[in-house]
């Protein structure tokens, strides 16, 4: 260490040496470290970092291609950004604009490059669930200077750079702790500079490249008009009053500014006010700027001139983001037509009585604030040509507070003006009690004089020289008219003060009347669907109330509904901005959409939306959902001839509070085959069966169930295996003398089917408002059969016995416990031969004596009748012997 | 003719009834053999109660039917149009399903007994136990 901190004075020493300079380009190292991960992010990596530009999320400086964090999106993302600077929305005519140079931080070190090519330092991130890759786009604080304010985004750096206003953000590692130092977020600077910086201004970080930055400056306030409003006076006493326009143009709707008239001549005196500016207008001098421009008037603006002479009026305008423009004018006024008092008796005034006017002033300070907004508005989604029900929320803002504050303020006109009469008065009782005093002592002067005068004479015959008091009485005289002018001075100032009182009385008596007149607006609520109308309904709205409105109109197709609030905009009173007086909101008829049917065993899923909520921070859509499996299904394979069961769950659930929507109404079964004699009739999916609701665990509101089917019972004749419905009874293929066997909820196939894979389906309807239907596949394999099969997949053989060893190879489970029945018959196997003609009675449980005539009758039946044993046929009648 | 003659001659004609005679029964007892085991197997067949078989998967028999099965189709197998047969059902079961069946041919035109001058006729005999047995010991 030591050798290296001694090394730059021995190069230093070697330089001088050799009288010749040795350029040492020292590398440029990144102030924030770049990504050496990958292009998949990965939270361990040492180039990780935190910063509260985005709190409690993992930021990325990277290099190269990296991918979006759920959707795995590839994006590029290179670690600086270079701002594209407009003066105005290109949309709207606006051009590229800076020529100016600053240093910034560019992949060749920190270089002077101009302010359209000012390059960024580029933050990716978060990589979390919450939301996609977005970006943050930032600069060391220390290459952000009031030129670069001015120059880039022609803002008030005083304003902009205030500590109060803007707030520096921290870069940190997040596995070393390394400080990378503070950064201003383009966003912020380009905002309180009255612009818009746009990270990406196509909404798609698809695509996003290193120009891919749009910074939108505007324009300080321009005042096109300042002037004494025509025909208004301009004599001493006598309200003087001005008229001013122009235009502010600060992004984000904010539109409030402060006018200052700096008043300078023979009386100094400022005024001052803020008002907000009516955005959606644009100055024919910049239609680029129109999505920012606000148009401000003065409405009455005055003062009263309290002498004559040239007075100098400078406005001042200062917009939201304390951009300010002046203009000067000047004003002569003079004195009165009419002065006031007459004479010039004495030396310190004008004299004669004051022509004050009874008020001066009046003219409210205050434009009364209204705006009305459609806050909410929904998208109920039900079948075409059916009626919909779309609820509309109006809101009037709340300005009281606005209005409080400026009553306080004329309030304290008010007060400050009674308490400057006060003053006044207690002066003008001052100078009453002095002249008082002045006539006191000319009395006693005159009397003096009077007493001199009517001195006789002395013994010499000479009177008192009494010329003496001529001159003080005269002096008396002369103050005794000084101070009677400087009272009636006070007078006409009194009664000056006491109009400027009246002015703000009637200020606040105005107020008030504004107040009563506005306290109810009433006005309407317009519902268009695609620009056509559909309903007008009245309301009425005091400040800060909500009100719902509901409209019950018929729904033809997709499409948008809009609600508008005072869309004539004929109340006789503008409102402070009316874009805000309407919402819209997409809305959808009912889709009957059917999911694709699910791989065998999988689910089948399908949503759509059934509401549409849209308020101005967006619009929501709530969904209702279906899935369908095909559940418990009691085999995977089994012998033809078989049955087995299944049941279908079907789950529905609805975001919409307001829903009263159920699940499937009905779940069909479709199979490829039927069996004798089941009615069900074949369609394109296959013998289509109407499945048996089973349990529905819908609590109200049904907004989520789960509903279970399953196919219906079926009813199977005991000898032929015919197959029924729960209508066996009336079926005229059912033989009465069959016994029916509950043959439960399964589905029965041939004996003769063949060995393989049988497919079924399921399919579920009409649930919820969209009437949404879901698809299921499933199988059974088909494996041989009960007894015979060739390949020996079957359950029974039949086979002779001897009694005396019926089951040499183990017992069969239906002959488990059963053996005896085949034992018990040992000695009848091993024993002599019976004679049949004798033998004692039961000792055979049946017993046929055939001759050849029966044998022939017999085989005559046979031949008739086939062999084929019936339960109703007529052989025991016809041969008999039973 | 001396009696060595004789013997020989009597000799050659037992012998040739008696062999005539052994035929004739071997053939009826193997046509008895024949039809009792044919009918009690088809018997058992046709006698399936397929409905139970859908329902549980189990094997039972209609003793009604196989009754009738049995003595149709013993009828329907039999070519030996002589002598009176008895055909037995010695036991019966539906579940588990089994038939025990016996059967007996009667014959009095047998020349050995004729030549004996026996009145009691020949008879042959033939059993048969036929069950459905589950190919498993569980179920």
């Amino acid at each position: 260490m030591r050798v290296l901190k001694k090394f730059p004075f021995i190069a230093a020493a070697f330089t001088i040496l050799l009288g010749t300079a040795v350029p040492a380009k020292a590398e440029y190292v990144e102030t924030i470290p770049i990504y050496t991960g990958g292009d998949v992010f990965d939270e361990h990596n040492p180039t990780v970092l935190i910063s509260n530009v985005y709190p409690g999320r993992d930021l990325v400086r990277p290099n190269k291609e990296i991918k979006s964090w759920p959707s795995n999106k590839t994006i590029w993302f290179g670690p600086r950004r270079y701002a594209t600077v407009y003066h105005g929305h290109p949309d709207d005519g606006g051009r590229m604009n800076g020529n100016t140079t600053f240093p910034a931080e560019t992949k060749d070190g920190v270089q002077n490059i101009t302010a359209y090519q000012f390059a960024w330092i580029h933050l990716a991130g978060p990589f979390d669930k919450s939301e996609p890759t977005s970006a943050r786009v930032i600069q060391n604080v220390k290459y952000v200077d009031d030129s670069l304010i001015k120059n880039l985004f022609n803002g008030n750096p005083d304003y902009v750079l205030d500590e109060q206003n803007v707030r520096q953000y921290y870069v940190v590692n997040k596995n070393t702790g390394q400080h990378y130092g503070y950064y201003y977020w383009i966003r912020d600077l380009a905002s309180l500079s009255g612009g818009e910086a746009d990270n990406d201004p196509g909404e798609s970080l698809k695509g996003i490249n290193e120009t891919y930055l749009r910074v939108i400056k505007t324009d300080y306030p321009d005042i096109t008009e300042f002037r004494l409003k025509p025909g208004s006076p301009t004599e001493v006493g006598k309200k003087l009053e001005l008229e001013f326009e122009g235009y502010e143009y600060v992004s984000e709707g904010r539109n409030s500014y402060k006018w200052l008239i700096e008043v300078t001549g023979p009386k100094n005196g400022t005024i001052s006010g803020s008002r907000t500016s009516t955005k959606g207008v644009t100055n024919p001098a910049k239609p680029y700027l129109k999505r920012y421009t606000g148009k401000f008037t003065s409405g009455s603006t005055y003062f009263t001139p309290q002498a004559p002479g040239t007075y100098t009026l400078k406005l001042t305008i200062t917009d939201a983001v304390q951009r300010s423009v002046s203009k000067t004018i000047t004003v002569t006024v003079n004195n009165p037509s009419n002065p006031p008092g007459g004479g010039s008796g004495g030396s310190g005034g004008s004299g004669g009585t004051c022509d004050a006017p009874s008020i001066i002033g009046g003219d409210l300070r205050y434009q009364y604030e209204l705006d009305l907004e459609v806050k909410k508005i929904e998208g109920e989604t039900v079948e075409r040509n059916s009626t919909t029900t779309t609820p509309v929320e109006v809101y009037r803002k709340d300005f009281s507070v606005n209005r409080e504050r400026v009553r306080n303020e004329i309030q304290a006109d008010k007060q400050r003006a009674e308490n400057e009469k006060a003053q006044l008065e207690a002066q003008k009782a001052q100078l009453e009690a002095q002249k008082a005093q002045l006539e006191n002592q000319l009395a006693a002067t005159q009397s003096a004089k009077a007493s001199c005068e009517a001195t006789p004479p002395d013994e010499d015959g000479n009177k008192p020289d009494c010329s003496g008091y001529d001159s003080q009485i005269s002096n008396l005289q002369n103050q005794i008219a000084a101070k009677q002018a400087e009272i009636e001075q006070k007078e006409c100032e009194i009664a000056t003060k006491a109009a400027e009182i009246a002015g703000f009385q009637k200020e606040l008596d105005d107020l008030q009347a504004l107040e009563d007149q506005w306290r109810v607006v009433n006005t309407n609520v317009l519902l268009t669907f695609n620009g056509i109308t559909k309903g007008d309904q009245p309301v009425s709205l005091q400040e800060g109330e909500t009100k719902v409105l509901n409209f019950n109109w018929v729904l033809p197709s997709d499409g948008t509904v809009k609600a508008e609030i005072n869309p004539n905009r004929d109340l006789g009173i503008d409102e402070i901005t009316y874009s805000n007086n309407a919402l819209s909101t997409p809305i959808y008829v009912a889709t009957h959409a059917t999911a694709s049917c699910s791989p065998i065993g999988g689910i089948s899923s399908i949503s759509g939306v059934v509401r549409t909520i849209t308020t101005e921070s967006g619009t929501q859509k709530l969904y209702e959902y279906l899935t369908g499996q095909i559940v418990n299904q009691s085999r995977s394979s089994m012998r033809a001839g078989y049955g087995f069961s299944f049941e279908v769950k079907t789950t529905y659930r609805n975001e919409d509070p307001k829903s009263n929507a159920y699940g499937p109404s009905r779940t069909e079964a479709y199979f490829p085959t039927l069996v004798n004699y089941l009615p069900y009739l074949k369609v394109a999916d296959g013998y289509q069966v109407n499945m048996d609701l089973l349990s529905n665990s819908a609590s109200s509101p049904p907004r989520n169930e789960t509903k279970t089917w399953g196919l219906p019972v079926v009813y199977v004749e005991e000898y032929s295996g015919n197959v029924f419905d729960k209508n066996y009874a009336s079926n005229p293929k059912h033989n009465p003398n069959e016994n029916i066997l509950n043959g439960g909820r399964k589905w029965y196939v041939d004996f003769e089917q063949p060995d393989g894979p049988y497919d079924f389906k399921a399919k579920a309807f009409d649930a919820g408002v969209n009437k949404l239907n879901v698809c299921m596949n499933g199988s059974v394999e088909i494996k041989g059969s009960f007894i015979g099969d060739k390949n020996g997949n079957d359950d029974f053989v039949r086979r002779s016995v001897n009694p005396n060893n019926p089951f040499p190879g183990g017992v069969g489970w239906n002959w488990i416990g059963k053996e005896s029945i085949i034992t018990a018959l040992k000695d009848w196997w091993d024993g002599p031969p019976t004679d049949p003609d004798n033998a004692p009675s039961g000792y055979y449980y049946k017993t046929f004596m055939v001759d050849v005539d029966l044998l022939r009758r017999i085989k005559e039946y046979n031949d008739k009748h086939g062999t084929d044993v019936k339960l109703d046929d007529q052989f025991r009648t016809e041969i008999g012997g039973f | 003719m001396n009696i060595g003659k004789l013997l020989k001659i009597f000799g050659m004609m037992f012998f040739v009834i008696f062999s005539i005679s052994f035929s004739y029964l071997w053939a009826a007892d193997a046509n008895n053999d024949t039809n009792v085991q044919n009918a009690a197997r088809n018997a058992m067949v046709q006698a399936i109660n397929k409905g139970y078989v859908r329902v549980n998967e189990e094997i039972t028999i209609n003793p009604r039917i196989a009754e009738e099965a049995l003595l149709r189709q013993y009828a329907e197998t039999a070519n030996f149009e002589d002598g009176q047969r008895t055909l037995n059902i010695k036991a019966i079961s539906s579940k588990p399903a089994m038939i025990a069946v016996e059967s007996y041919n009667s014959f009095s035109d047998v020349p050995i007994l004729k030549w004996f001058k026996k009145n009691e006729p020949a008879r042959t005999r033939e059993m048969d136990i036929v069950i459905f047995e589950a190919k498993k010991t569980t179920k």
